[in-house]
């Protein structure tokens, strides 16, 4: 039998029908124009212009100071410094709202009633959230720009503690620790003052903490590096997938999604070794997202956010099994899925496509739970 | 190109740009992130542009090989939506558009952009094949088996059901 090259399709004309034709073009433009309706106002076009002349003087600026910034750098010392902070008082029940940034840098910060599965409120975080964490006194939001504390009953921010980007965030029942630039900063988890800073020789990519032990992803070298919390000393390095950026910790062995392999390391801190490497599919075709993009572990599973082929698929959302180490669930979504928030039991996540909707995980029997939470319009807090 | 020819470009096509090149890749944030790179990169080369017959193909091409290509080595998806400004607050999507979403993914990326050259920017099979660099034939093959795995996917049930997989 010849081989098909194609062109024997041409001879079914059932399929090229002027009424099918007609009709996927309607629903396409239709399509495209939903898309272009939802975009907000574009730049004007004298923004673009002058975005073209930042980029040309920014190159000049840049390559001048390079060498300059290479001898400062060789000369200076890294200090470390660390400010007495008062005892923590733990004298509050965790709150049991779930907190979730709507987007990837874009959205406002959302309290979800877990047991009414709704959004009970909205809180603005202002421009490029990064990160969510909630201590039994407040709810610390990280941004490119400062780092918020939000009330958890009032649901409004309460106060912008620090000035400059703090990236990940990690709280382990005393402190709250925040990636800055090349340094771990650790804070009080109520007032968000600073009790001590570890200085970084890498550009961080991920933070996690354990008992006596502070794990920052170094992703330009492929591996996690262990700081004692105190002096801030490396005591360990593992290497683990290539680009590392999400890590969650069941308790016991810390879980890193390495971006553009599309693999789970499986690392114990207490050896310092990788136990298992997961692989959660194809090595991503794409660079634009790192695969895993988030990782969380809830109850036995450890969950990851997916992407692998940019233009064949969709955004999965993947679950591991903590004991086995095989993929056990994998939910699909047509949309971008954002962060994963837990309340131990359960998981939700946003999911973008031209608005917001909010996907909600039974933890159990992972799978998900009745309908996504309506997002838009969103309540107000 | 001088100044007013470029803000006549971009005012007249950015928002349609964004639209095909959101059909490509299924993510309107990335959309607008390289149809903005793309007139970026077209200003910055104004120069060649003027002799360019039609720049507003050129500044298509450019946005999805951009949207391809590895260039973009951000870290993670973090990254990618940091770019975004502030969402606009618009209706939730309704259940077609998430369907044909869900359709377009799964076709296969050649079959894809024919059918978005063909439908969305009303490109013939020969000048397809002009963009694309394919063989007449070729681009005629994968528009019809395109539009065939399209119709297919859009006829099934409920795509939606594919969340409770």
């Amino acid at each position: 039998m010849p081989e098909d090259d194609g062109t024997a399709e041409l001879d079914t004309p059932e399929l090229d029908t002027p009424e099918l034709d007609t009709a996927l073009r309607e629903r396409l433009v239709r399509f495209a124009d939903e898309a272009r309706s939802a975009l907000g106002p574009l730049p004007p076009a004298q923004r673009v212009r002058d975005d073209v002349r930042r980029r040309r003087r920014h190159r000049i600026t840049t390559s001048s100071l390079t060498g300059l910034a290479a001898v400062v750098v060789a000369v200076v010392a890294i200090a470390i410094w660390r400010a007495p902070g008062p005892d923590v008082v733990l004298g509050q029940d965790d709150h049991p709202a779930v907190w979730l940034l709507a987007g990837w840098g874009d959205g406002p910060l959302l309290k979800i009633d877990p047991a009414r599965n709704r959004i009970v409120a909205t809180v603005d975080v202002g421009p490029s959230p990064q990160q969510v964490v909630a201590t039994p006194t407040a709810v610390w939001v990280s941004s490119e720009s400062d780092l918020r504390r939000v009330d958890p009953d009032t649901a409004t921010v309460s106060a912008v503690v620090r000035s400059g980007p703090v990236g990940d965030l990690a709280y382990d029942g005393t402190d709250l620790w925040g990636l800055g630039d090349r340094r771990v900063l650790r804070l009080d988890p109520s007032t968000g003052a600073v009790r001590g800073t570890l200085p970084l020789t890498f550009e961080p990519s991920g933070l996690v903490v354990t008992a006596g032990r502070v794990w920052v992803a170094d992703f330009r070298h492929n591996s996690v590096v262990a700081l004692d919390p105190v002096s801030g000393l490396v005591t360990a390095t593992v290497a683990v997938g290539e680009f590392p950026t999400a890590m969650s910790f069941d308790g016991h062995d810390l879980w890193i999604g390495n971006g553009l392999a599309n693999t789970l390391s499986q690392v114990d801190p207490t050896t310092a070794r990788t136990v298992r490497t997961v692989s959660l599919g194809d090595r991503p075709d794409h660079p634009f997202t790192g695969v895993p993009s988030t990782v969380q572990v809830v109850g036995s599973t450890v969950w990851a956010v997916t992407l692998p082929h940019w233009l064949d698929g969709g955004w999965s959302l993947v679950g591991v099994d903590l004991a086995t180490g095989k993929v056990v669930a994998t939910l699909g979504a047509p949309g971008p899925l954002g962060m994963i928030a837990t309340d131990g039991r359960d998981l939700w996540l946003p999911r973008r496509l031209l608005g917001y909707t909010v996907i909600h995980v039974d933890g159990a029997s992972r799978t998900t739970v009745g309908d996504v939470v309506a997002m838009s319009p969103l309540p107000s807090s | 190109m001088d100044e007013a020819q470029f803000d006549a470009l971009y005012s007249s096509s950015a928002r349609r740009l964004i639209g095909v090149i959101y059909a490509l890749t299924g993510d309107l944030g990335e959309a607008q992130d390289v149809v903005n790179e793309a007139f970026l990169r077209a200003w910055d080369r104004r120069t060649a542009l003027a002799d360019v017959q039609h720049p507003e193909a050129w500044v298509r091409t450019v946005a999805w090989r951009l949207a391809v290509s590895r260039w973009r080595r951000t870290r993670n998806a973090v990254a990618a939506w940091r770019r975004l400004g502030p969402p606009n607050p618009v209706p939730e999507p309704g259940l077609d558009h998430l369907v044909l979403a869900g359709a377009l993914a799964r076709l296969k990326p050649t079959h894809r952009r024919v059918l978005v050259l063909h439908y969305l920017c009303d490109l013939s099979v020969e000048a397809i094949a002009a963009q694309t660099g394919l063989p007449v034939g070729t681009v005629k093959v994968q528009l019809h088996r395109g539009r065939a795995a399209l119709a297919e996917r859009l006829s099934e049930p409920d795509l939606q059901g594919e969340l409770h997989a």
